[in-house]
């Protein structure tokens, strides 16, 4: 009876094959006394029902009862009617228990099961291939599992949602699906079927609160797939966790153990250790090179444009390279096959909108679009960057008229996702997406001459420009197509651009009468401009059930520039540098031992044009399913990257990144060694991890004016230093997946050093060095309503600063001052907390039963800690001046969205 | 057809695997964790400042002081300034300086005789580091020679012209200065009034300060040198100095980062420490500038 409760409480609803049976025609008689699940599984042996529900929602019921010779369907509906349930009985037989608000529907599709029974097997050790969509819009499900039930043979979908199982025993063989956030299906085949076009549907779970948003790759019971730190998410649950404004999926990463959780001001990732410039972002094929939306605060990824993100945190396949630290592969959706529909988010920060439109059975298209408006978070959050005010002074001279000062502030931000695609048979799809993501910061001022000077002829205008720009354009033609059973290749083309423009000048021109206009201008102008052309093609081979082969090629022709000016006229750094990078790579998939043992093999070598040699990148990574419940993983690898963001170090105003092309000679390419363990423990409703993990980097660059090369002009070309680095650390994990209360918490300790010979002969903490990071999600279930809540506790981040200062007497007599700067990295921020709580309710249509949307209420940083952000400094009359700048306070925030679909 | 099929063997060697990687986690683990104790913020880097110039004929002196902390809750090392062992190594041989207080130290027993071409190092603790720095003495300039040995300077006031005339005064041609420097080595030039009481050429009446007795200029990497006639303040007897330099001092005219824009780093050649501790040699001149 245990272990049939025990089966009862899976990660899902469960599912028992049985015929249908006519429940009026079966009568309780006896004693049903305790939890409801338990009742339903004495009923379930006793008369070989077989039930389907989510064990959250029944789990706070008992059921006392003491039926006499009582049709199921009157007691079905006694419970139901007590507990607030609905059930109903589906084609396959299964009694379907769900919310009294749910819809209900058939859970398993009529062409998988004969309702009268068992049919005889016709054909043996058959070759299947489909793909596996959601029911509701059509959707293909990119890394879905599809397992043999009963069975070692397993696969998960490729990131167009198409798999291939080798060896299935016979064609009445059962078919299990199951992708997170969708409730687990079987699927039986049926001799006749055609077994090269299959189509599995999936349904998303009716109770999203059962499942946690966010799982760890796991595999209880399939024995295929299952890969080191590889995280996989689906947006649609993300409004449940709480935001600063916008439901973001790099946000959601980053509650994750290895990921740091303390940066507010930027988007990107910081996977164990590595810089967001070392995640390769790939959205549809192509990369991204820039996440940001308002100064970082949230990322430029529109959720409701996404269908699943699948994250690399290191060891990864050599399908993907480039990058020293992990991989984020995002794939769009399609958009709905089934109907057309709109919808959209509006919150205190931005309007979100998109639209589905299917043409025939051929065509999908989605358009989602974001744009922000200056609603009272916007404004706080721009505020908080931009200390500068422009406040009115007074006029001089007693004069009655003050100086006019116009503000020309007009920042906005926008986002555009689009996918198009086009279905030219059953074998091949051609698609078009597109990726849009722009910022305009501008917090300039002008002033213009005053009344009581311009009556005496004189005249100026002055103006300040502090606008930053930046966004990233990207756009890929993918053609994907299946050549055999066996054989998937897929092509992309593409094209991304990524831009950024810093413009903090101060203009002016100054005129008396009768005499010439004098101009003047100071300040700094920085510019970053890369343009990525890339061809690649991937291809994935199925040479037998235990054994795959991945390869494919690649060639990406980098153009970046780079300028930094002083003054109008110092031009600092001026770069354009251009190169090709083209190669191959090999990638193995090896099971043994029943599938308990997985090895994957691969090399990836690539050609880079500016440096004229081949860099060969080997990997592997293995692991071992010791029990059902137990896993060992490990990987090791070389990973080159040839763009780097180079880090230009400014202590005074704070440091920035630019975008470079590595040359081998003052920016060396640079390259990370993995090495990553892991052991994990998952039962039906818990998933413990430990994953320790050591990368060795070489090659690392930055940039800083702080040293001068020579007191005789200076060569900013050679303030490039290079430097070398580690990382490691060690994350845990302990994650309840089940429930009305689930969620996880993580814990992270970790190292990252670097040293370069300009700073010391000493390693030091790498600027995104977090030694503890503690994070804690959790999220409860209600009625339509959902509550969540995160916690992170992480060490405060290293800085450097000027410490101190000193004169020398120099030959003529005279003393010079000087400014020391303390050690590189050697002081810590405080440390960063943050507490977000809130709750959403479901909204349902007031006549059709079905959901229409959410409203959702959010607290960013209840307690109003005043995290730290970046120090700057200001030099006064040879004293130094400190100010903290600090990230947001606590910041409510009410989303409303709604769909008509 | 294909390059290779794995085949399943038929049976897995499970128990003895399972055991040696259980063994291998926990080796990795504790490896892993094995981690160097984490240094919290790291304190004010209590550092010393030298000053030292060794001059042929001039007795072996450095001056040591203290970084000082903008901070003013920083916290410094327990080192007294005065109370160091600081040892001045002439080719290899050992020589104490002794302190005399006020941070400074001096070979006080006249044992050191200073010339060109010997190598120097610095030694001494501080803050439990060894603090060094080297350094060597050029050769004395050679070639230097001066276009004139007087120049005639009429006098004048800001409000009128020289004498009781008015007008702008006669300046007369500067003074060139030249030397040899075919290795395009540093070179300073330092101009100095040595008179006891000298008189002012401008009328400064009304300023508060009299104007400096030297004027500074930067190093050069060049064999001449043109002072300016208007660029005296006094009449007098002026001493010109040619210091010929090592590029260690020359980099201290590096901007000092007293710009809004950059906090440069300055240049030492001292490790563990600041400031600077170089050889220098020199010669001079003297230019008496009078009335006409």
């Amino acid at each position: 009876m245990n272990r049939t409760l025990a089966f009862l409480a899976v990660f899902f609803a469960l599912i028992f094959y049985a015929q249908s049976q006519n429940l009026s025609q079966i009568y309780l008689d006896g004693l049903y006394i305790g939890p409801f699940a338990r009742t339903l599984g004495e009923i379930s042996e006793k008369h070989r029902v077989t039930f389907s529900y989510a064990p959250a929602l029944i789990e706070s019921f008992r059921t006392d009862d003491r039926p006499f010779k009582k049709p199921l369907d009157e007691q079905l509906n006694s419970w139901c009617k007590r507990y607030k349930l609905r059930w109903y009985q589906g084609q396959d037989g299964v009694v379907y228990l769900i919310d009294r608000f749910a819809t209900p529907e058939m859970d398993i599709p009529t062409a998988t099961l004969n309702a009268n029974g068992i049919v005889e097997p016709t054909q043996f050790n058959l070759t299947i291939s489909g793909k596996v969509v959601d029911r509701q819009n059509g959707e293909v499900l990119p890394y879905a599992s599809v397992r043999v039930v009963g069975g070692a043979i397993g696969t998960v979908t490729n990131a167009s949602g198409f798999f291939t199982l080798l060896n299935i025993l016979a064609d009445t063989t059962t078919l299990e699906a199951s992708f997170l956030g969708y409730a687990k299906t079987r699927f039986r085949l049926q001799p006749g079927m055609e077994f090269s076009t299959l189509k599995i549907d999936l349904k998303p779970s009716e109770y999203s609160l059962s499942e946690v948003v966010i799982s760890a790759e796991k595999e209880e019971l399939l024995k295929t797939g299952s890969e080191l730190g590889v995280v996989q998410m689906t947006p649609r649950k993300l409004a449940d966790l709480p935001s600063i404004g916008e439901k973001d999926i790099m946000r959601a990463f980053q509650l994750l153990p290895g990921i740091s959780a303390a940066n507010e001001g930027s988007s990107g990732l910081y996977v164990r250790g590595g810089t967001p410039d070392q995640n390769l972002i790939l959205y549809d094929g192509f990369t991204i090179y820039h996440v940001d939306h308002l100064y970082g605060f949230f990322s430029a990824f529109n959720s409701n444009g996404i269908k699943d993100v699948q994250l690399y945190k290191g060891g990864f396949e050599s399908r993907f390279g480039g990058r020293l630290s992990s991989v984020m592969e995002i794939t769009g959706k399609d958009g709905n096959a089934k109907g057309f529909n709109i919808g959209g988010d509006i919150s205190l920060l931005s309007v979100n909108a998109y639209a589905e439109l299917p043409i025939g059975d051929k065509f999908t298209s989605l358009i989602a679009f974001r744009r922000s408006y200056k609603g009272p978070l916007y404004n706080k959050i721009f505020d908080q960057y931009n200390t500068t005010e422009t406040t009115s002074q007074p006029g001089g001279g007693g004069g009655p008229t003050g100086f006019n000062l116009q503000s020309k502030v007009t920042s906005y931000f926008y986002d555009l996702n689009g996918k198009f695609t086009y279905r030219l048979n059953k074998n091949d799809a051609i698609s078009l997406s597109i990726f849009n993501g722009t910022d305009k910061l501008d917090n300039g001022t002008k002033i213009e001459t005053p009344s009581f000077l311009a009556s005496q002829g004189i005249n100026f205008n002055f103006e300040i420009t502090d606008l930053t720009r930046y966004g990233n354009v990207g756009v890929g033609l993918k053609w994907t197509r299946k050549w055999s059973d066996r054989l998937f290749g897929t092509t992309v083309l593409s094209y991304s651009q990524y831009y950024s423009l810093r413009d903090r000048t101060n203009e002016g021109t100054i005129s008396t009468d009768g005499s010439d206009s004098e101009t003047f201008k100071f300040g700094t102008i920085e510019e970053n401009n890369l343009l990525d052309y890339s061809l690649k093609s991937d291809y994935s081979f199925q040479l037998s059930s235990q054994h795959k082969l991945g390869f494919g090629v690649f060639g990406t022709y980098y153009d970046i520039a780079y300028t930094y000016s002083q003054n109008d006229t110092s031009t600092i750094l001026d770069r354009q540098d251009q190169g090709l990078l083209a190669g191959v790579y090999l990638q193995d998939h090896i099971k043994l031992a029943d599938g308990r043992i997985k090895i994957a093999p691969g090399v990836r070598v690539n050609y880079y044009e500016p440096t004229g040699k081949l860099y060969t990148e080997p990997r592997l990574s293995a692991n071992i399913q010791f029990t059902p419940k137990i896993k060992l993983s490990g990987s090791w690898g070389r990973f080159y990257q040839f763009a780097n963001r180079v880090t230009r170090e400014d202590i005074l105003s704070g440091s920035r990144d630019f975008w470079i092309l590595s040359d081998g000679d003052q920016i060396p390419v640079s390259y990370a060694t993995h090495y990553m363990a892991g052991l994990q423990y998952e039962n039906s409703d818990f998933l413990m991890s430990v994953e320790g993990y050591y990368k060795d980097i070489v090659g690392l660059s930055e940039y800083s004016l702080r040293f001068n090369a020579s007191f005789q002009g200076v060569n900013y070309e050679e303030n490039f230093y290079s430097g070398i680095g580690y990382a490691k650390g060690l994350e845990f994990l302990l994650q309840k997946k089940s429930g009305k209360l689930s969620g996880w918490v993580s814990y992270t300790l970790a190292q990252t050093r670097s040293k370069y010979d300009v700073y010391g002969v000493d390693y030091f903490p790498a600027n995104q060095d977090v030694t503890h990071e503690f994070k804690f999600t959790s999220l409860y279930k209600w009625r339509d309503w959902s509550f969540s809540s995160t916690w992170v506790y992480a060490t405060g981040r290293p800085y450097t600063a000027p410490e101190g200062g000193y004169s020398l007497t120099l030959l003529d007599g005279t003393t010079s001052d000087y400014f020391s700067v303390g050690a590189k990295n050697g002081l810590r921020l405080n440390d960063y907390h943050r507490l977000d709580i809130a709750a959403t309710r479901t909204l349902n249509h007031p006549t059709r039963n079905a959901e229409l949307g959410s409203i959702s209420f959010s607290i960013f940083n209840l307690y109003n800690r005043r995290n730290d952000w970046y120090k700057e400094y200001q030099i006064v009359n040879s004293d130094i001046v400190e100010n903290s700048k600090t990230y947001l306070g606590i910041t409510p925030n009410v989303t409303l969205t709604l769909k008509i679909r | 057809m294909l390059p290779f099929i794995l085949r399943l063997p038929e049976k897995p060697v499970w128990p003895i695997l399972r055991k040696a990687i259980y063994r291998a986690v926990i080796v990795t683990c504790c490896a892993i964790t094995g981690c160097t104790p984490e240094t919290s913020a790291e304190a004010f880097q209590d550092v010393p400042v030298l000053t030292g110039y060794l001059l042929p004929g001039s007795r072996a002196s450095v001056t040591i002081e203290r970084k000082q902390p903008f901070n003013e809750d920083a916290v410094l090392s327990d080192e007294q300034i005065d109370s160091l062992s600081v040892t001045l190594y002439v080719d290899g041989i050992p020589y104490p300086l002794y302190s005399i207080g006020g941070g400074v130290y001096s070979d006080t027993s006249d044992a050191v005789v200073l010339e060109a071409g010997q190598l120097f190092s610095l030694q001494f603790q501080f803050n439990g580091k060894e603090v060094t720095a080297e350094t060597t003495i050029l050769n004395k300039p050679s070639g230097f020679t001066q276009s004139v040995t007087t120049l005639a300077v009429e006098s004048f006031s800001a409000g009128g012209g020289p004498g009781s005339g008015g007008g702008l005064p006669n300046i007369p041609d500067p003074v060139t200065l030249s030397w040899n420097n075919d290795d395009r080595t540093y070179y300073l030039v330092v101009v100095e009034n040595i008179e006891s009481n000298p008189t002012l050429i401008k009328d400064t009446t009304g300023q508060a300060d009299r104007p400096q007795r030297v004027f500074r200029n930067e190093p050069t990497q060049g064999n001449e040198y043109e002072i300016n006639a208007m660029a005296f303040e006094y009449y007098g007897r002026h001493r010109i100095i040619l210091y010929h330099l090592n590029p260690d001092y020359a980099a201290l005219y590096n901007d000092s980062g007293s710009s809004s824009q950059n906090l440069t780093t300055p240049v030492s050649n001292v490790v563990n420490g600041l400031g600077i501790f170089t050889g220098i040699n020199a010669d001079t001149l003297i230019l008496r500038v009078v009335k006409p």
